[in-house]
């Protein structure tokens, strides 16, 4: 974290509802606030089995889902009031006190939250921080409980999706009043602030702070990047429906039929349960089958920074067909290592590529347009490498971590003054 | 020939393909048995007029003080082996499972034939990662039954050995609907499940490419948010309605076209019933050998994920009133030729009786 902010020194920041461990860019935005002095901590609803606790100068606590069986739910709470005294006084005051008119929504997640609120109490954090608007939605009772203020971001997507399904309409419902009692609300593009408007934000307390990389990690290889014999390309994202994989595949068949010898590497996990969405697995499978693309497309699952960076270092560009974003790392990360990218205009992705400049942006459910943009890459190697070249310049000049840093230890500070 | 005859199926309704063929099967004289897996009675109802004495339901969910704090290894553990109890006392001499899926989870008893239909989901998804999925059911069954050519095909992919006997049987729909006359815009209609097989994010997309229709969506399933989402994100919102699985023949008697674009193999279930109610149809591919399946007076067939093909074939239709009147009598037609019940009926108990020789 780059100079001194004297505020956020020591300051107890407790990330609330982040499934561990999480997505790389929060790995990195945590290690980089404990490494500006925060004491961090994290409650997590994922947290179990064998999973590794360990994140340098990170404290990881489980907190029970509120998804979770009644009966070990009251299981819980029991078991909390045994515990030492703070909890079982966070549990008490929770079930009885200023959590409980919010709580008509359900006994079920009543239960939840009690048993959140006795494996957080004790923290006493300095700010709370929900990483996901549904987090913000979930926790926010428990938030209000810790008195402390709260942060929550806004990440496009979900912001996007969630109000136009019924069965959300607890989260649509609830999510202005989010905005209400956040101190400060994190947006990762401006068309995300705009639908956060849109849905009851004040403008005057987004925050807008974009995805970033580490442009020494991310790096051009140190090879220069020449034509095989076929086009190289990788595409990066959980296996969920909004990625748009299904169109993807369809680009690469017309890709392939249009003459250019293609093959795509896929990189993403499987959505887990608190992700509430089938995988997608299945279908890009299917498609791939159908579409003859079997010996084309190889599917990764999850892979390590590392080993994407060397996927996209060796790559001819990067595929991505999403249908809902904020702005996604993975472009960032592909413009990093000098990778021209065809990307959708999903979300705000067009605030960090230009069409036509670092890679090309089409439409969502356009692949006809993906594949004419990956063929046009593919005859004509000096506009990739110009592209390429374009999108490192982009990400140097606007998207490094040591930048986003500075604005995350700004929004803090920011919180913490006007709480004292 | 008759005897007991147990169908294993999961949450039908009153016009599913397993409670058409009960009572079919009812009629003629068999001691049919509906045995319901997995009946979760918070979430569905016995359809009515099944007799209760032919009714099993098993894995039965139904209160919510015994979901929350009943013991866990009583209500999860392997409903299939509820299922395989009640089958044990139903004792049939044959046991029919709707789906493949069912079939390769569950056991008959011994001694009992077996006969599994594979429906598009299975032979085209199921396991698609394992390619030695249907293996165990191919060991077991006597008989496949597929409701047409493209499903044997994929069976075949899949591994069916070449001397099973596969009984390509087309679905029996009957349908007798008043249509009523179409107003201004063109009224487009799918009945699906709302998953990704039925490609219904392709259809809306073609919607929004054909000026002044209006689109209905008749299904359930967890695909929803994807297609809210599409509807949303090419402005098709004011003239796409999604709605719960309905009564199929009011439904078809306010459709001008039937909108099918399936992107799995083999023909939708919804198309008989559209072709009985003399709906035209605009549908996608069935697969291999599925392509020229349905003759184009009743249909028009377009690539799978394509909607500007299916979008171009849709305003054709829009165009023509005559057109769709001529494709309404030829699938009326067609139907009563090609998914005749009585004949659906007659074929399954041809198989039956194969099976229990």
């Amino acid at each position: 974290m780059a100079g001194p902010v004297p505020l956020i020194q020591g300051a107890h920041l407790l990330e609330v509802g982040l499934r561990w461990p999480p997505e790389t860019f929060i790995q990195r935005k945590l290690r980089g606030l404990a490494d500006a002095g925060m004491q961090v901590s994290v409650g997590s609803t994922t947290l179990a089995g064998p999973t590794p606790r360990a994140l340098d100068g990170v404290r990881v606590v489980h907190m029970p889902h509120w998804r979770e069986r009644p009966a070990r739910q009251l299981a819980g709470v029991v078991g909390s009031a045994l515990r030492p005294r703070t909890r079982a006084l966070s549990a008490v005051r929770a079930a009885g006190g200023p959590l409980a008119p919010p709580f008509a929504a359900g006994f079920k997640r009543r239960l939840g939250l009690v048993r959140a609120l006795s494996s957080l109490g004790h923290l006493r954090p300095d700010i709370v921080h929900f990483e996901w608007e549904s987090a913000a939605v979930q926790f926010l009772p428990l938030a209000e409980s810790l008195a402390c203020p709260i942060v929550m971001s806004c990440r496009g997507g979900d912001i996007e999706i969630y109000p136009l399904i019924a069965s959300e309409a607890r989260w649509t419902s609830e999510l202005p009043r989010a905005f209400e009692v956040a101190a400060a609300v994190h947006c990762v593009s401006e068309e995300t602030k705009r639908s956060a408007v849109e849905r009851g934000l004040d403008p005057d307390k987004a925050w807008l702070i974009t995805p970033a990389v580490d442009p020494s990690f991310f790096v051009p290889p140190p090879w220069p990047r020449v034509r095989g014999e076929e086009m190289r390309l990788v595409s990066v994202g959980w296996l969920r429906w909004r990625k748009g994989w299904e169109y993807g595949l369809e680009a690469l068949r017309r890709l392939v039929a249009d003459g250019v010898p293609a093959r795509l590497d896929v990189v993403g996990g499987e959505p887990g349960p608190d992700h509430g969405e089938a995988s997608e697995l299945p279908r890009i499978l299917w498609a791939a089958d159908e579409l003859g693309l079997r010996e084309r497309v190889q599917l990764l699952g999850g892979l390590s920074s590392t080993d994407v960076r060397e996927l996209l270092q060796r790559a001819d560009a990067l595929l991505h067909p999403s249908l809902a974003e904020g702005i996604p790392n993975i472009v960032l990360e592909a413009m990093a290592c000098g990778l021209p990218v065809v990307t959708t205009s999903a979300g705000g992705v067009r605030e960090a590529v230009g069409d036509g400049v670092e890679g090309f942006v089409v439409a969502p459910r356009d692949p006809d347009g993906l594949a004419r943009a990956l063929a046009t890459l593919w005859r004509d190697p000096r506009l990739a490498a110009r592209m390429g070249a374009a999108g490192r310049s982009r990400v140097e000049a606007s998207f490094t971590l040591a930048e986003q840093e500075r604005r995350w230890a700004s929004l803090y500070e920011h919180v913490l003054e006007r709480a004292a | 020939m008759s005897g007991r005859v147990a169908i294993v199926c999961q949450a039908p309704s009153r016009w599913s393909w397993p409670v058409q063929v009960f009572h079919g099967l009812i009629e003629r004289g068999f001691d049919a048995h509906l045995v319901v897996e997995r009946a979760n009675l918070n979430r569905w109802a016995p359809p009515d007029g099944l007799p209760e004495s032919r009714l099993h339901l098993c894995h039965v969910q139904r209160r919510p003080a015994l979901r929350a704090f009943g013991p866990r290894a009583l209500l999860a553990s392997e409903p299939e082996r509820l299922t395989e109890l009640a089958l044990a006392r139903i004792k049939p001499r044959l046991v029919h499972f709707e789906n493949g899926s069912i079939a390769l989870a569950t056991r008959a008893p011994d001694g009992a034939a077996v006969i599994a239909s594979l429906r598009s989901e299975d032979v085209s998804i199921g396991g698609i990662e394992d390619p030695d999925h249907f293996e165990p059911l191919w060991g077991r069954a006597d008989a496949i039954h597929v409701s047409d050519r493209a499903l044997e095909a994929r069976a075949t992919k899949r591994g069916m050995p070449a001397d099973m006997q596969c009984a390509v049987i087309a679905p029996g729909v009957e349908l007798s609907t008043e249509r009523t006359p179409t107003g201004g815009s063109l009224r487009l209609l799918s009945i699906d499940p709302m998953t990704w097989t039925q490609g219904l994010e392709h259809s809306i997309q073609a919607v929004s490419l054909v000026p002044d229709c209006e689109y209905r969506i008749s299904g359930d399933g967890e695909h929803l948010p994807a297609l809210a989402f599409a509807r949303h994100q090419v402005g098709v919102t004011g003239s796409v309605t999604f709605e719960p699985y309905g009564d199929p023949g009011p439904l078809l008697a306010s459709a001008d076209v039937l909108v099918s674009a399936q992107v799995i193999d083999g023909i939708n279930n919804s198309v008989p019933c559209a072709l009985a109610a003399g709906v035209p149809v605009v549908m996608t591919s069935a697969g291999e050998l599925g392509e020229d399946a349905l003759p184009e007076d009743v249909a028009l067939v377009v690539r799978r994920r394509d909607p500007q093909a299916m979008a171009e074939r849709l305003r054709e239709l829009a165009a023509d009133p005559q057109r769709r009147a001529q494709m309404s009598q030829a699938a009326r037609e067609l139907a009563r030729e090609r998914f005749d019940p009585q004949r659906e009926l007659d074929q399954l108990a041809e198989l039956y009786a194969h099976a229990l020789t």
